[in-house]
């Protein structure tokens, strides 16, 4: 029996020797390549920087795998148990070159890093994008400063894919309640689950203003499905893991498929920190990676694909070229067009308790400010989240060290919870405009654990998300008003952006003067090299990322077991 | 709970208290039988707990300085108490998803079974107890870090120097405005690092060693963990949800008042919705 693995860190058939494919991250990305491949015969190594906290993960027993993520806000949101320690792994941050080298060091849109990815963290929001987020480049025309281009397929080519991503990873919703959404080869595979109160009050709040809210596309059971459990609404969801493998994650669908298989190994806390290529830089010969013993070693195989998220993966293909230009990178493109969404939050605060420690972070959201390309009277941002707050730790340390409270004062603000049990979050999504000056590249100076140069964010905002921010503030503020709320503001925006929606950085084209990666994720400059991640979009559309993540990356690794028909591994749909 | 007493209830409660709650969590705080580690010495225990209740009053007795021992000496233990256990505590039932109803199976208490740490998550957390000039490894960080254990140590023989400095006593002898004074003028450093622990410490979950009784989270109103009951309970008979009539999910809590905030924190909260060019709305 060569499943489950007992060796340590590594999960999966230990027999495995030789590789077809080496998967770098096992997130949305990597996990749903290995998946496709592994399910196809093919043989598959995943190299996964994080450790693992899904025990029995390649157990087929039908109790595992045994998650070790729990209700703790200290262990997964002070302590940061599924993120990059920013002691070990810092990132540098400066908003232009104008701010010199760099303005910080140590966290910066810190997604986690674990077996299953950033997925790990996440309250499983898996909206669709619109038909017309891949087709910007012609909608919107010219606009100047930004890089806005049509992606190299259609909303059409991908819905397949799509759809059986909703399958496997079992995403709740209605299909009928979002007018905004493009059209669906097939439902929703599970109905909306119990309504939190929060999203409710604001889902009325929305329509008394005319808008059509809709419960929010969710990957979290609300049926048995799959051998995984309903959800219990136990209000500790977005930061932290699922006690229960109620979320449909990459870890505990894809992943664990793969594992099952018979025709993957994971090791984890194993971290690569180079791709070696050949002397004309056209191909892979293999990776070099450190150990979880902090020895470097070297696996080989046919083929790898990049699934370590649109910042690391970028930061990979620099730190791989003795030349230093960066593999891949004819273009000049690697590392450019960093994306992350320009959140606006609407807050209402409440004269009741909202309770939105009671729930799945949330239940509810609407697109109307999504918008139309090039309509000015509906500029675009994105969905809105119709949610809470919920941890205590962080409200008790807002009140005493930002605000400064002390004594009675502190526990009388705690008792009466204005900023947590109150608090009502309208979180709006906005298209965050591609622009070749936010990148990623190497700090000239700061290294990592392992002794690398970290990356560098050099990011600042375009007018184009400034001004639909200023254009929708007040129609936010009109929501939470009519939801019943006594005060209303908007929360000021995060400086670096922690959206924790990573895009662009190897964005896509069939154009290789202009991208680098063709349609299907492979690099245009290597034969072997190929991008599974958030990396490749085009734009960051306004809708939660993941989904889209994994339905690409599908389409990717279809079309290498199945060229010219990537559709034919579908198994779902 | 800790609401009800005066300050004085709690001086005279401190001493006793802390040494009764930390034999009490030593045995499972510790999962390998052996006595709780001890950092501070008595007189700077003295002076921590006077500076803490400055701080948050009820956090002594809350064992705040039992949860910033045990993390200033985590590497002390068998397994360093940074990550608790999961997936559940034993503090709510598993559902019964026939009945669509709590059922009266509790799990086993995951939250004590603490997390092995990877080795570099290991050197992390050594940086931060020891500082980075004392553990070997750290050579590599572009910024030095103090460790909790030099920063305690230093600035609570500070704390103590600084009342001599203003009234010619120790730090716990100096009137409470003194003592306020007094920290105003510690190292910015150690009182952000304090309040932090502080707060940690009260309303954390009390497997790492605070929170006694779960004070912290009842004197908040604040319901804690969970798991495995959650606030839904899914009927496969019927396909619908069932609520927890005193927590609900969908509707208002059974008692709301609507009254809204009061006193201070209305008037608080007015201010800084203003203050972010907001709104107040009645």
């Amino acid at each position: 029996m060569a499943i489950p693995s007992n060796e340590p860190d590594v999960l999966g058939n230990t027999d495995l020797d030789s590789f077809d494919a080496i998967v770098i991250g096992s997130g949305a990305g990597g996990s749903t390549a290995a998946y496709v491949l592994a399910t196809n015969g093919k043989k598959v190594l995943v190299l996964e920087s994080g450790d693992n906290y899904f025990e029995g993960l390649d157990d087929p027993d039908k109790d595992k795998p045994v998650p070790l993520f729990s209700n703790d806000e200290l262990k997964l949101r002070v302590r940061d148990l599924i993120s990059p320690d920013p002691l070990l792994e810092p990132r540098t941050f400066r908003a232009s070159e104008a701010d010199g080298e760099r303005t910080h060091v140590g966290e910066v849109n810190n997604l986690p890093k674990t077996v299953g990815g950033g997925a790990v963290h996440a309250d499983m929001k898996y909206p669709r994008f619109q038909e017309t987020d891949f087709r910007l480049g012609s909608l919107l025309g010219e606009v100047p400063g930004a890089s806005f281009a049509d992606w190299p397929l259609t909303y059409d080519e991908l819905e397949p894919f799509y759809a059986e991503a909703e399958q496997i990873t079992g995403v709740q919703g209605d299909d009928s309640a979002d007018p905004f959404a493009s059209p669906r080869s097939k439902g929703y595979p599970m109905p909306p689950g119990a309504p939190m109160y929060v999203s409710l009050l604001a889902a009325e709040g929305a329509r008394k203003q005319g808008y059509q809210p809709f419960p929010y596309p969710t990957a979290i059971n609300s049926r048995p499905y799959r051998g995984r459990p309903p959800c219990v609404d136990c209000g500790f969801c977005s930061g932290y893991g699922c006690p229960t493998n109620a979320k449909g994650s990459p870890a505990v669908t894809f992943l664990r498929e793969a594992l099952l298989s018979e025709n993957c190994q994971v090791r984890y806390n194993c971290h690569v920190a180079r791709l070696l290529a050949n002397a004309s830089k056209t191909s892979i010969e293999g990776v070099e990676y450190i150990d979880p013993d902090g020895n470097r070693r070297q696996a080989k195989a046919d083929i790898y694909v990049l699934g370590a998220s649109a910042i690391e993966s970028a930061r990979l293909c620099l730190l791989s070229d003795p030349d230093g230009a960066g593999l891949g990178n004819s273009s000049g493109l690697v590392g450019r067009n960093l994306m992350f969404h320009f959140q606006t939050v609407g807050v209402g605060i409440f004269q009741q308790r909202l309770h939105g420690h009671r729930g799945r972070a949330l239940t509810h959201g609407m697109a109307d400010f999504r918008g139309v390309p090039g309509d000015p009277e509906r500029p675009l941002a994105g969905i809105i989240e119709f949610g809470a707050s919920t941890e205590l730790i962080f409200e008790a340390k807002t009140y005493a060290t930002t605000l400064g409270m002390r004594g009675e004062r502190l526990k009388e603000f705690l008792r009466q919870s204005p900023l947590r049990d109150r608090l009502m979050g309208l979180t709006m999504q906005a298209e965050d405009a591609p622009q070749p000056t936010n990148r990623v590249d190497l700090d000239p100076e700061v290294r990592d654990v392992y002794g690398l140069p970290v990356a560098r964010i050099t990011y600042q905002n375009h007018a184009f998300e400034l001004s639909a921010r200023e254009f929708y503030m007040p129609k936010l503020l009109a929501i939470v008003q009519a939801a019943g709320a006594q005060f209303g503001f908007i929360a000021p925006p995060d400086t670096p952006p922690a959206s924790r929606h990573i895009m662009g950085t190897l964005r896509m084209s069939d154009d290789a003067r202009s991208s680098v990666c063709d349609g299907f994720g492979k690099f245009h400059d290597l034969e072997n090299l190929y991008c599974a991640d958030g990396a490749t979009f085009v734009t960051s559309s306004g809708y939660n990322p993941t989904l889209t993540i994994h339905a690409l990356a599908l389409r990717m690794a279809g079309n290498l077991i199945s060229p010219s028909n990537a559709a034919r591994v579908l198994r779902h749909t | 709970m800790i609401g009800r007493l005066s300050r004085r209830d709690f001086l005279k409660l401190t001493s006793a208290g802390s040494l009764v709650l930390a034999l009490g969590w030593s045995a499972e705080a510790c999962g390998d039988g052996d006595e709780a580690p001890e950092f501070f010495t008595p007189q700077e225990r003295t002076t921590l707990e006077a500076a803490v209740e400055r701080i948050l009053p009820g956090a002594v007795a809350a064992g705040a300085l039992i949860y910033i021992e045990r993390l200033l000496t985590a590497f002390d233990h068998d397994r360093p108490p940074i990550f608790a256990g999961g997936p559940f505590s034993d503090r709510h039932p598993f559902p019964n998803i026939e009945r669509g109803a709590p059922s009266d199976d509790f799990p086993d208490n995951d939250f004590e079974r603490f997390i092995p740490l990877s080795r570099i998550r290991e050197l992390a957390w050594r940086v931060r107890i020891f500082g980075s000039a004392n553990v070997p490894g750290a050579e590599f960080m572009f910024e030095s870090v103090t460790g909790h254990r030099d920063l305690y140590r230093e600035s609570i023989g500070d704390l103590d120097a600084k009342g001599r400095d203003l009234a010619g006593t120790s730090f716990v002898e100096l009137r409470a405005e003194q003592q306020d004074e007094a920290l105003t003028q510690a190292s910015p450093a150690f009182v952000g690092q304090l309040i932090e622990h502080v707060v940690e410490g009260v309303y954390a979950a009390p497997e790492y060693g605070g929170n006694a009784g779960l004070a912290g989270w009842r004197s908040s109103q604040y319901e804690g963990d969970s798991q495995p009951l959650g606030y839904s309970i899914f009927n496969a008979a019927t396909n619908e949800y069932e609520e927890l009539p005193e927590r609900p999910l969908s509707t208002e809590n059974p008692d709301e008042d609507f009254s809204g905030l009061q006193g201070d924190v209305l008037e608080f909260i007015a201010a800084i919705t203003l203050g972010q060019g907001g709104q107040r709305f009645f």
